[in-house]
């Protein structure tokens, strides 16, 4: 039974999918099914709508997220109704989405229900604040589709990152872009305070400040885009560079642009970061293309030195 | 007139508004922005009254952590006006509606023994017990809801059996069953509710007033207010009074603000005085007090005597119309005819007027501002008025503020003798930095016409 254990160290987990059909919810129930009973209230929280019989977007056929006794859930107004299981309403949160009010319940009876959630992070960590005052030892957020945003360390501490072959059907392909994704996850840290070798920049502004050589760290506010990163990386002194993002969600840059800028000694760091405890791969497509599974799993877990599980292939014991 | 109308009057109400901790959630603040202004003295009595045990509580130490507890017992009320005329209506509630019904039976009540614990009476209505006991058939004592399986033992019973069913279909078939069920249960509940409508938003009603009261009574002791005394014969008594959002503003930037004493009311009051010297504000002040006092606030002053107005015009000059097309003379002469035309009783207006006519030539203006005042008097309107024009009327009170001294303005309020306004423009303009070469060249000018 891979990586439960290592769940129950967290308050808080985000499963985060790079692409729907990557098994996300295949893997949200695993975890669901397989925690042990006494670990205390966990609550199932989502970003965005999710739980949907049918997927929307390729019509193929989606696990619905299953909820045992006992456990808490946070969904709107409209899918509490829709639900098929007894629960018992705790609270009426003040999060809105067009679904209706953002309900917090606790399942009397197992059953299934479909999950949504406030669409912003900041509205996600006030709902995770008012589920812990009911009872909720451990937050799972079901993220949303290539939402990297609920993995946030400002929302989560630890994350479970989905992906598979809906993603890219060439595993080379496959291989590469989960690895580039790992790898903005597991940024250093940096521990320094700002002083006066660090420039402050923001990819909002117009036109970068003239004095950017006399520095070695750039502080970057909001997002670090190509643009901002290719301006940095033209400075003379690429290796002794060193470039602060609050966290890895904050990065937008294409991967030849991150790699170059690193492979020339550059450094990226972050402010926070979350632990990625596992990634877990669904060798199928939805168009019906499937990669083998094992060689997947060998790959990916070579290029990303974690280890890389198939849920559905596998059928851990619980 | 409602609070919502007036709030963004520039005098400091908005700020003093904001700076109220209502509890229940945005309910309260909708509830206090759609209140009318009371218009007798009676009314204003009787919420004095009301406010007497929370103003207790507020000004014991003992109540500071009973306090906190009971704004965060509040942040659950919710204004649920609908769900309860739904019911009243007889629309069968679902859940979600059951469980706000229960929600705020059960935290009326226990606001109700938290504010009993410091001798304040919310006195609700009996019957919110029994509709706790309609929701809670098991005496849970828990805020939560569903429909419990005690309400139905065929639903109880189909749901172990749902419990047990291992094939899909036949799962399916007994979860329909249960929902009917459910569904026969809430509608019998939503039966028993319906007696209980008004009940429940009379308690609704009383928790939100509490709410205000306590809010209000918090913020007088954080700012320093005072109860204001309701003066029957038309005069104000103001002692160390001052504008609290002007007094933040002062102290951002390390600054005290002066309190003024003031007492006027059955003439009209003239203030004149240098520029700088807080006529403004007195005026400002004055409008702040009055609508503070209206909507059964304390007031900012250690002592006040504040008669009941009907309407309040505040004619700040520069308001500047130029949607209408309006320069501000023509939006300024507009706003102060609306005074003159308005047909209330003089006694129930109270008119703030800041320098009219201020930006016509002084001839003119001088003209202006005294046939105002005439005409204001004899319709006996409480007037307060500030210029620099020298008006030479008998039927108003001149007070003079006492400007410059030592450098340092004073911004009390002395009366003023009957004559000549004081020349100190060119002080203050001096005390400011402007240009000596300027200044000096007025003061040239003005020799020679004194010399004439």
């Amino acid at each position: 039974m891979p990586f439960i254990k290592e769940i129950l160290k967290y308050d808080s987990l985000s499963i985060v999918g790079l692409e729907k059909n990557v098994g996300k919810t295949q893997c949200l129930n695993y975890i669901l099914s397989r925690l042990p009973l006494n670990s205390g209230g966990v609550c199932i929280t989502s970003i965005g709508v999710d739980g949907e019989k049918i997927d929307q977007v390729t019509s193929t056929e989606k696990p619905e997220i299953h909820i045992s006794e006992g456990c808490l859930f946070c969904t709107s107004e409209k899918h509490y109704r829709q639900r098929e299981l007894v629960s018992e309403l705790l609270a009426i949160s003040d999060e809105t989405t067009s679904l209706g009010r953002i309900l917090v319940a606790r399942a009397v009876s197992p059953g299934k229900v479909m999950l949504s959630g406030p669409a912003s992070t900041p509205a996600l960590v006030r709902l995770m604040n008012l589920t812990k005052t009911l009872g909720a030892r451990l937050n799972i957020v079901d993220g949303a589709l290539s939402r990297l945003s609920s993995a946030s360390p400002a929302v989560s501490q630890a994350m479970i990152l989905s992906t598979g072959a809906a993603y890219s059907a060439n595993l080379a392909t496959l291989v590469a872009q989960t690895a580039f994704v790992v790898d903005r996850i597991n940024l250093p840290l940096y521990t320094e305070k700002p002083d006066e070798h660090c420039l402050e920049l923001s990819s909002m502004g117009a036109a970068l400040p003239a004095n950017m050589k006399d520095f070695t760290v750039f502080s970057v506010t909001g997002a670090l885009t190509d643009r901002l990163l290719g301006r940095i990386a033209a400075l003379p002194h690429v290796e002794d560079l060193e470039i602060r993002v609050k966290d890895f969600t904050r990065i937008f840059v294409t991967p030849q642009a991150y790699r170059s800028f690193l492979a020339r000694g550059g450094r990226i760091t972050v402010a926070q970061r979350s632990k990625l405890i596992a990634v877990t791969v669904n060798p199928t497509a939805p168009n019906g293309f499937v990669i083998n599974s094992d060689r997947l799993c060998a790959e990916l877990s070579a290029a990303i030195g974690l280890p890389v599980y198939d849920l559905v292939k596998n059928r851990y014991e619980a | 007139m409602k609070l919502k109308h007036i709030i963004d009057i520039p005098c400091g109400l908005r700020y003093c508004f904001e700076n109220l901790t209502l509890g229940s959630s945005s309910y309260s603040r909708r509830y206090l922005l759609d209140m009318d202004m009371m218009e007798s003295a009676r009314q204003i009595h009787q919420w004095q009254e009301a406010m007497q045990p929370y103003r207790r509580m507020v000004a014991d130490n003992r109540f500071s952590s009973l306090l906190q507890t009971i704004a965060f017992r509040y942040n659950t009320i919710k204004d649920i006006r609908e769900t309860i005329a739904a019911i009243a209506f007889g629309r069968v509630a679902d859940d979600i509606e059951l469980f706000e019904v229960k929600n705020l039976a059960m935290g009326a009540l226990a606001i109700q023994e938290l504010l009993a614990k410091a001798e304040v009476n919310l006195s609700l209505p009996e019957g919110l017990r029994q509709v706790v006991d309609i929701l809670d058939p098991d005496a849970n004592k828990i805020l939560s809801f569903y429909v419990y399986d005690s309400y139905s033992p065929q639903l109880a019973a189909l749901r172990t059996r749902i419990k047990c069913t291992a094939d899909a279909e036949e799962r399916q078939k007994l979860i329909l069953e249960s929902q009917e069920i459910e569904y026969a249960v809430r509608q019998k509940l939503t039966h028993e509710l319906q007696p209980f409508a008004t009940l429940l938003n009379d308690s609704l009603e009383k928790l939100v007033l509490a709410d205000i009261m306590l809010a209000q009574a918090q913020l007088s002791r954080r700012m320093g207010f005072c109860q204001p005394e309701i003066s029957e014969g038309g005069e104000y008594v103001l002692k160390a009074m001052f504008n609290p959002h002007i007094r933040f503003l002062l102290n951002e930037k390390g600054r005290e603000f002066q309190k003024i004493d003031l007492t006027f009311g059955r003439q009209p009051l003239l203030i004149v005085g240098a520029n700088m010297g807080g006529k403004t504000v007195v005026l400002k002040t004055l409008v702040l007090i009055q609508y503070l006092t209206q909507f059964g606030f304390d007031v900012p002053a250690s002592e006040a005597h504040i008669p009941v107005k009907k309407s309040v015009f505040f004619c700040a000059g520069d308001a500047q119309s130029e949607l209408d097309g309006l320069s501000s003379f023509g939006a300024e002469m507009k706003k102060i005819d609306e005074v003159i035309r308005c047909p209330l009783s003089g006694a129930d207006i109270l008119a703030c007027i800041d320098e009219p006519a201020r930006s016509t030539n002084p001839i003119e203006g001088t003209a202006l501002v005294s046939a105002l005042i005439d005409i204001l008097a004899e319709k006996k309107i409480t007037l307060l008025i500030t210029t620099h024009y020298n008006i030479d009327s008998d039927l108003c009170v001149r007070m003079k503020v006492r400007g410059l001294e030592n450098g340092k303005m004073n911004y009390a309020l002395d009366v003023a003798p009957r004559g000549e306004v004081p020349h100190e423009a060119l002080n203050v303009a001096r005390s400011l930095g402007i240009s000596d070469r300027w200044l000096d060249e007025a003061q040239k000018i003005l020799g020679k016409q004194y010399a004439k």
